[in-house]
Formats: structure tokens, sequence, C-alpha cells
């Protein structure tokens, strides 16, 4: 009668089975959806980023407070975009995939600008019309991908 | 006349030291994701709080006992020490995420780097913790936390359509998934086990007694029911400026803007201000009420009472004796110079500390599993406080 036991060599390939599986799993073509969420990310990124912009503008933000929130947002852009570049599109996405890393580029350069004149009004206001109009481009991304109005 | 400033300025506290950072990223997002709609479960929650809040200041004033005692006389020392490794649990959690939100406040308001503020924070927070009474902490962050106000100015401000507002008061329900992902997430931000440790302790350590109840049940009511308008109004400005755009505010300096944005820089700096304070405040209270007094020996040094649960249930450790059913037939006299006296903690405490044995703990612990009453006799209430 056969023991419950098992063979060494099974549960290796069992396990390497597993890991290959989990490994793999995130892998894939960048999907409709999956890019849809993104640039919609970079959408409300580029929402903040004008709030922000408009304090610099008025004259009415602390420049610390202008600096540190660039930073951060710029690093988020910077790596939405690291991600999406990354991603391999499926071929009908592909020219949106682009056009969005293209948004993310753009919003982390803003971020960046901001980030080094956060008490500059003129500098402020220039970002804020920017970050308007790539909120813009994020919009008109979405509305392609999702045939809806953003 | 004494006795009604004394409770508005408690009601004022209380007010002031509602918001933890659960409720300031939880309520901001709600709004900006579904608007006004979710203003129904902060309601729930600060509806739910409020209760428990009442029920356990009210059990702590009759007892003399904190509510985690209470539970573990009641309950007896498993589901006691259930119910304190689930609390010691959330509240380490909690704990984690105010300090890292104390310092990302601070770095809005100086710009140096993160790590430095993490390790100022949790400095502050112990100093804090072991130097100031319950009074003194009840105030400076409960009224400082009084700069959230510039909140429910700002929605004031942005003039919203209030009956839609209105509306979002009534309980709705969806199929959405993060719909009811965020319901349980504004419920829960608004009611945190510390609370509740850390308010009845406070009553505990002012000495509250049956003639305080008029007072707890006004504090509970009052304040934290003004604390819900707060909570509220997170909701409504994020759900005004931020729900329109788009903005999903996962950062805590995004929960900022709507102010800065009705009042510049002077909105900006009171928003912030006043999260820091809550945010520290609610730290204090997290950290100071993790409830392992009970479960600690008297042989512990102490100078760490402060910091492991000021006046939580240890306040009532040293009164139980079997014969007697007080613990105090262990305990030798208070030694008058101990750094509990000095911080103010219940004199329970004082007694506690004064008799460090190592050996009485272990007798005292092993007859905590043994033979703790689920009502010691000579009292109605089964609080465990016997006349002496």
């Amino acid at each position: 009668m056969q023991t419950g036991r098992r063979r060494p060599g099974v549960t290796a390939v069992g396990v390497a089975l597993g890991v290959l599986l989990i490994a793999f799993s995130g892998c894939g073509d960048l999907s409709r959806d999956e890019l849809n969420r993104g640039v919609e990310s970079l959408g409300a990124l580029a929402a903040q980023g004008e709030l922000i912009a408009n304090g610099v503008a008025r004259d009415a933000t602390k420049s610390t407070y202008a600096r540190v929130m660039s930073k951060t947002l710029g690093g988020e852009a910077e790596h939405e975009a690291e991600k999406l570049a990354d991603a391999e599109p499926s071929p009908e996405v592909k020219g949106e995939r682009n056009a969005a890393v293209q948004i993310a580029g753009e919003l982390a350069d803003l971020f960046s600008e901001l980030q080094a004149f956060p008490g500059d009004e003129h500098h402020g206001a220039l970002v804020q019309k920017h970050m308007a109009e790539v909120k813009e481009q994020a919009d008109a991304v979405v509305e392609h991908l999702t045939g809806e109005e953003a | 006349m004494k006795s009604i400033l004394k409770i508005a300025l408690r009601i004022i506290a209380a007010l002031g030291g509602f918001l933890d950072i659960g409720d300031l990223v939880f309520n901001t997002q709600a709004g900006a994701l579904f608007r006004y709609d979710l203003l129904w479960a902060v309601a729930l929650g600060t509806i739910g709080i409020g209760v428990y809040a009442e029920m356990s200041g009210r059990v702590a004033a009759v007892t003399g006992r904190p509510v985690f005692d209470s539970i573990r006389m009641r309950l007896g020392f498993g589901m006691g020490l259930v119910a304190l490794i689930a609390s010691t649990f959330v509240n380490v959690l909690t704990v984690a995420a105010e300090l890292g939100g104390l310092a990302i406040i601070l770095t809005l308001l100086f710009d140096a780097a993160f790590s430095l503020f993490v390790v100022l924070a949790a400095i502050g927070l112990v100093i804090a913790v072991a130097l100031l009474p319950f009074g003194g902490i009840e105030r400076i962050f409960g009224y400082c936390g009084l700069l959230m106000l510039v909140f429910v100015a700002t929605a004031i401000h942005q003039g919203p359509d209030w009956s839609a507002v209105a509306h979002g008061f009534i309980p709705s329900l969806s199929d959405s998934k993060l719909y009811l992902y965020f319901v349980v997430g504004v419920f829960a931000a608004a009611l945190m086990p510390y609370e509740v440790h850390f308010y009845s302790s406070g009553a505990i350590e002012e000495g509250w007694t049956e003639e305080n109840l008029k007072e707890n049940r006004l504090n509970a009511i009052i304040g934290y029911g003004l604390g819900g308008v707060l909570a509220c109004a997170l909701v409504v400005v994020s759900g005004y400026l931020f729900h329109p755009l788009g903005v999903d505010p996962a950062d805590l300096g995004t929960v900022a803007l709507p102010a800065q944005g009705a009042y510049g820089e002077t909105g900006l700096l009171l928003a912030l201000g006043g999260m820091m304070f809550c945010v520290g405040g609610a730290a204090i209270d997290s950290s100071s009420s993790d409830g392992l007094r009970p479960f600690i020996p008297c042989s512990v040094p102490c100078f760490v009472c402060p910091l492991l649960g000021r006046s939580l249930p240890c306040c009532g450790r040293g009164k139980w004796e079997p014969s007697r059913r007080v613990f105090e037939r262990r305990l030798p006299s208070p030694a008058p110079s101990r750094p509990c006296e000095q911080s103010g903690v219940d004199i329970r405490v004082r007694r506690a500390c004064g008799g460090s044995i190592l050996a009485d703990e272990l007798l005292r612990m092993g007859e905590l599993l043994a033979i703790y009453p689920q009502r010691p006799p000579g009292r109605s209430d089964g609080g465990g406080r016997t006349s002496e």
C-alpha cells in the first residue's frame, strides 16, 4: 500500500510552477482599463497641481508647502510615467499609451518647476495655465479610451 | 458658574480633539470620491463614538475603573487578553500612522528631511506622554485642535448646495464595493478604541464619581457631536472642491488645500496647525491608551507608568485583595517621591507603583486568572471598587 509521502521532485516542480505563475501574473499587455486608470490619475495630479499653482500665483500659500507638495506629486507623476513607459500596450491603445507617457512627463516637468520657484507668482501663474492644459489633454485621452466625456 | 465654565472648556477640548489622521484622510477622500453621499456614515460614526464614550465615562465614574479594567473583570483574563491584543494592535498601527502624519505636516511647514521629523515627533510624543497630566494633554491639544474650525468656515465660505449636503445625511447604499469600503472606513475612523480608553482613563484620573454623570453626558454628547460637525466639514469642503476636479486627496497635504483656496496662506497655516494638533493629540491618546497596564507587573519601574498607559487599569489593580476583595493588602505604602505622583497619575497608580515586588505581582496575576469573580460582593454595580 502506498504511503502519503510525496516525492521531492514533484514538490519542487510544483513550487517552481507556483513561483513562475506568481512572477508572471502581473505581466501581459497593458489593457484599456489599466491605461484609463493611469491617465485618470494623471488628470487628478494635474488638477491638484493647478490648485497648488493657483496658491503660488496668488501669493496665497506657504513656499515650503508648495515646494514639498510639488516634490511629492512630481514624484508620483514621474512614477506613473515610468510605469506607463515600461508597460507593453495592447496594439489598439498604443497611441493613447504614448500620449499618456508624454502627459506624465510634462506633469513631472511642471511640478519640478513649481518646486524650484514656490514663491514666484509669475511662474505660479504660468504653471497653473499649463497644468490646466495638461489636465485637458488627460481628459481627452480618457474620453478617447472610454468613449465618454471625462 | 465655575463648574459650567469647566464643563464648557472640557467640551471645547473634546471638540478640538475629535479628529485624528483616519478622519482627516478618510473623510476627505470620501468627499472627493462620493461628494456628500457619505455624510450619513460620518454622522453614524459620531453617534457611535459619543454613545460609547458616554457609556465608558459612566462606567468609570460609577465603578472607579476604566473601561478596559471593567472588560477584563467582567469577561475574565482570556477575553481581556483578546481585547488587549486587538486594541493594542490597532493602537500601534494608529500611533505609527499618527507619527508619520505628524512628520508629513512638519515637513510641509518646515521642509526638512521627513525621517528627521519622524524622530522629532516620536521624541516629542514620549516627552508629552511622560510629563503632561491628562488635563494638560486635553487642554493643549484639544484647544489648539480648534484651529480645525477653519474647515467649517471654509465650507460656509464655499457656499455648497446645502440641500445636496442635507441629502447626504440620508443613509444610502450602493452596489459599488468602493462605496461600501468607504462606508466602513468612515465609520471605523470615527470609532477608534483609543478615544474611549483615553476618555475613561481621564474620568479616573480626574476622580469622577456619580456626581459627574451629568458632566460626562454633556461632554460626550456636545463635545463629540460638535466634533462630528468638523468631520462633516471635511467631507463637504472636499466634495465641493475635489469631487468635480477628480482630485484624489491621497496625500495628507492635499487635505489643507480647500482652506488655502478660501483664506489663502492664513487658511493654509490654520489648517496645517489644526491638523498637527489633532494628529499629535491623537498620537498621544493612542500611545497612552494601549491597555497594557493591567498586564504589566508593578515591578516594572514606576517611571514607565506614564509611557505604558498612564492611568489605565493599573489604577484599579492595587485595590484587589482576595479576602477583602481589594489588592491593597499586598502593597506597601506609597513612596512619596515616585515619579508617578509627580505626573499626576491617579492615587491608586501611586499605591501600585509603591509596591514593586515581582512575586506579589505573579501572585496577583494568578489570582486574576483563577479567582477574579464576575461581581465583587459589597457593590451593586459590580465595578470591583470596594469601600474601605
